[in-house]
Order: structure tokens, then sequence, then C-alpha cells
């Protein structure tokens, strides 16, 4: 199967890149083509330490690592997180930056992240159809669209569904079972499959309650390229449609 | 809808906390769990406070100033109350109040072992289970930026006056702010005069998201039980009560929701207010009544 991959994003008002905390991947935009292919989006939690970085290492290992079960990746990610964690203070004495009291508490805590992950699996040979997978923790949502039509919106389908305290994947097994959600279906060649963070998903699917086509203002606005597309968000935070939180659209559409 | 405004750099907002001085909190506080005087037990939960707030804030790059943070100190005098390097300052950036603590207390945290369920794969077993133990049990280094202190008298309504013009001057710079919050802590009467008009004052300071928020926490020596955000005045049970319960905010709908997540049945119309305090219910004032939404 083929797909053409195109993500835009966009930090919070007054951060710089460095500070935005959302992670995807593939990184690279352009096609894509497998029997399987793997695309991921996570969101670091505001109030916990290198949030952005384990939101980096989670959908890495998801669309990297081996095809193992989304428990497996987390843990996994866990895994290679502790060793790097380590190593982590002597890294920052080396370069100058003695971790400060109110890091260690935070370390000591873990990172967390929301997470989505998305399969896309080809069907028989010459099949315009095949199916998709996608798992859950948290509040990054997947939209499945169709000749203009939302087909599946996961894991959130109301807008009045999103909160302050979404599930989220830790960096330490603390004991707590990951809050997995799990969803399937079949995708067809032309299909668009959308995947955002909170406050887009947000602004989405309001739209879609109140009978505008939310797809259609983003696809063009995401057809239009970093800068428009800037200003576009820019534009619905300062009317207060988006919240102002990083912002990011992943947009995988099946050939 | 008020308190709903978004907090971040480009928009903090700020804390002030009154902290009662008088001779009388050097009395010993209900229900602690080893005997502690009420000047210990503040000192403890504001230190705590400000601590937790550091944590929260902190991101790779330092800690971020989403909030700016006044601790008033009054008895013998009214002023800033903290030590070290912000002796003197009244209401300070969070990043420069992490950056200047009066002592930093080496302490080892809770055991990771306790906090692992048995069973749990990955951290729990194996090498990654002795290496987040190894992280888990790091000594973590406690800072103290205020000291307990008690002598003199009560001087509420000169701290409430402190507080109105940090709030005044504050709001004149940050107009769109989620409106600041207030919190007094004390345990007995005003000696300067009736607070009350200037608490009012302070209530009807406003930002474009709400009316400033002013709550108040009694400390008690007795056993009676905590009188915890109440929604009317006749259950309080003399008139420094009720005038406490006069000078405090309605908790709005966020505060109420967290209480409830703490156990807490809140009627419509509660108040900021705890009559009787013992020791946990200062950490729960501080818990409920500095809780915000949106911090980005």
């Amino acid at each position: 199967m083929r797909a053409r991959v195109s993500s835009l994003w966009l930090p919070r008002t007054g951060c710089g890149p460095a500070e935005y905390q959302d992670a995807f991947c593939p990184r690279v935009d352009g096609e894509r083509s497998g029997p399987r292919l793997r695309f991921a989006l996570a969101d670091g939690a505001t109030e916990s330490l290198l949030s952005g970085r384990w939101a980096d290492l989670l959908v890495r290992n998801y669309c990297r690592g081996p095809a193992r079960q989304v428990a497996g990746v987390l843990d996994g990610a866990r895994e290679i997180w502790n060793r790097q964690l380590l190593t982590y203070p002597q890294q920052r004495e080396d370069a100058g930056r003695p971790i400060q009291w109110f890091e260690e508490r935070g370390l000591a805590r873990g990172a967390h992240a929301t997470f989505l992950g998305v399969q896309l699996s080809s069907g028989r040979a010459g099949s315009r159809r095949g199916a998709w997978s996608a798992v859950a923790i948290g509040d990054t949502c997947l939209f499945h669209l169709r000749e203009g039509r939302l087909l599946a919106s996961f894991p959130i389908d109301e807008a009045g569904l999103f909160s302050s305290s979404p599930p989220l994947v830790s960096s330490r097994r603390n004991g707590a079972p990951d809050r997995t959600e799990a969803a399937r279906g079949d995708w067809l060649k032309g299909d668009t499959f959308v995947m955002a963070t909170d406050a887009l998903a947000r602004w989405f699917l309001q739209g879609a309650v109140a009978g505008r086509s939310p797809w259609s203002e983003l696809a063009s606005a995401v057809a239009a390229g970093p800068a428009p597309f800037a200003e576009w968000v820019h534009e619905r935070r300062s009317l207060r449609e988006m919240a102002d939180d990083d912002v990011t659209a992943v947009t995988v559409d099946v050939l | 809808m008020s308190y709903t405004a978004e907090i971040s750099r480009a928009n903090p907002t700020c804390f002030v906390f009154l902290i009662d001085q008088s001779l009388s909190m050097s009395d010993p506080i209900g229900g602690a769990a080893v005997p502690m005087r009420k000047a210990d037990a503040v000192a403890e939960a504001i230190n705590g406070f400000l601590s937790e707030l550091c944590v929260k804030c902190a991101k790779e790059d330092g800690v971020r100033d989403y909030f700016h943070v006044a601790v008033i100190g009054y008895g013998a005098e009214v002023g800033p109350a903290f030590r070290g390097g912000l002796a003197g300052r009244w209401l300070v950036p969070l990043s420069e109040v992490a950056a200047a603590p009066y002592r930093l207390e080496e302490r080892v945290p809770v055991p990771v072992a306790t906090m692992t369920a048995p069973g749990a794969t990955g951290l729990a077993g194996g090498l990654s289970g002795q290496v987040a133990q190894a992280i888990a049990e790091r000594p973590v280094r406690v800072p103290v930026w205020f000291e307990p202190t008690a002598f003199g008298d009560t001087p509420m309504r000169a701290a409430l006056a402190g507080a109105h013009a940090i709030v005044r001057e504050w709001l004149a710079v940050h107009p769109g702010c989620f409106p600041p919050i207030v919190l007094n802590i004390t345990d007995g009467e005003s000696t300067d005069g009736d607070p009350a008009p200037i608490a009012s004052d302070i209530q009807e300071l406003v930002s474009a998201d709400g009316p400033v928020l002013l709550f108040n926490l009694h400390l008690s020596e007795d056993r009676s039980d905590p009188i915890a955000f109440p929604p009317e005045q006749f259950r309080l049970p003399d008139d420094f009560a009720r005038k406490l319960f006069s000078m405090s905010s309605r908790l709005p709908e966020h505060m109420r929701a967290m209480a409830r997540q703490q156990g807490l049945t809140l009627e419509q119309g509660a108040r900021g207010f705890v009559f009787n305090a013992d020791a946990s219910s200062v950490v729960q004032f501080l818990d409920i009544g500095t809780q915000v939404l949106n911090v980005r």
C-alpha cells in the first residue's frame, strides 16, 4: 500500500521550537509504501519534566521498532528511558548545568505524555481496501475521513469529553495499567486520516457538532503549508476558537 | 465565564499568602501526627506548597514563570516573609523563588518498592526495575524559604492592605490574567481594626477573567472538627467565624471539583474558608484554594 504523510506543528504562543512538547513520527513528509505503515503522535504533559523527549521516544519506538503490541512498545520505551536517565545527571554536570533541586523530584516522578499510534495494513494484492487499527492513551485523536464525511473519531468523539487531566503514559511503571483504548476499521484508497493533539482535536469536534465541515477548513490550512497554517492557528486562538496549546496535525492520505 | 483564563509566561497570575505570626501561633495545633506548633505546621505547609509549585512548573530550561508569589507575615511587624536571598522582596517570579531557597535539606524519598504493585512488569523487575529504583531512591533536596515565627499581635488589617496594594499593582500590568488568589492564614482576631472593609476592597478588584479571590483559614488548637468550606454562616459558632466567612470568596466551580476529588462534598456557594483547621486541613486548604486550570 502507499500513503502520503504530511505534518504541521506549532508551539503555544510565546514558546520557541525547543519548548514544543508534541512529537510525531515519521518526521519527514512524503510518500511511504509497504505492507504495513505506522504513524504516531504524542503530547508531552505540561506538568512533567522531559515530557517532550518522552513523547518523542514513544512515537519513535512505535513506528521504528519491531511490530509489537502496544504494551510491548510502551514497556520497551520505558526500558530505554530509564537507561538514558541513569546517565542524565552526569550529562548535565558535563554540560555545566547540574540538576537543580526542583528537577530531582520531577525526574523521580517520571515523564508523561498522551499517545496515539495508527497502523494501516494492506489488503489482498490489487485490492483498493485494507485495514486500519489504532491505539490511544489520552486525548490525542484520530479522525477517519472519506469523501468529505467523518467516518470515525477516536478515542474522543465529543468536544465536551476533553479534560485537563487526560490519561497519560508514564515513563515509570507505577503499578497502574496503561489506560489503552483501541479501535479498528477498513480504509479505501482516497481516504484521509488526520491525527491531532488536543487543542486542534477539540476545535475539530466542536466544528463537527456545529454542522461546519472542519475537515475541509483544516485540509485547506494544511495544504497551504507551514506559514499559512501557523497564521490560521493564530487566528483560531485569537478568536478563542482554539486553546493556546502546542498544535500538531499529521495527515495521512491513502493513495 | 470567569476563572478560565489560560496561565502562561505571557499571561501569568499571582498568589499572595498572608501568614499570621502572632505569639499565639506558638501554641500547639490540633490533628498533627506529632505534637507541633501552629507556626511550624504553617511553615511546613507553605514551604511544601512552594516546593511543589516549582516542581510542577520546572522544565529542562528551568522553572517557568506561570506564577508570581508573595508571602507576607504579620505579627510584630508586617512585611515579606521570605528569608535569605529573597529577604525584603514582596512579589517574586516563581523562577527566582526556585533559584533562591533559604536552605536545602537533604531527604530520602519514599522507597519505590512501596509504590510498585506486585506483578507489575517493566520497571518492577529485572535490570530496568533496579534502574528505576536507583533513580527513585536518590536523595532529594527539600527547600525552605519561610521559617516559623510567633511574636507580637495580629495586624491583619495591615496585612490585607499590603495584599490589596500588591494585587492592584499586578492587575494594572496584567489585566487579562487568571484572577490573583489571596490566602490568609490566621489563628486569631485582628488587633489593628476591622479587616472586613479592606477584605471587601480586595474582592472588588477584577481582571478580565473575574474577581480576585480571597480565602481565609482559621487555625485551632482544640480538637473540635474543622468546618471546611461552608456555604452558610448560620452553622458557624461565633461572630469571629462569621466575620472571616464574610471576608471569604465563593469557591469557583473548578475548585469545588478538586474538592470532590479529595472526597469533600461541597454545596453550591461554598466559601473559601476553613474554621478550626487542624494540620491536615491547612494542606488541603492550600491544595484546593490554589487550584487553577489551563496552565500552558
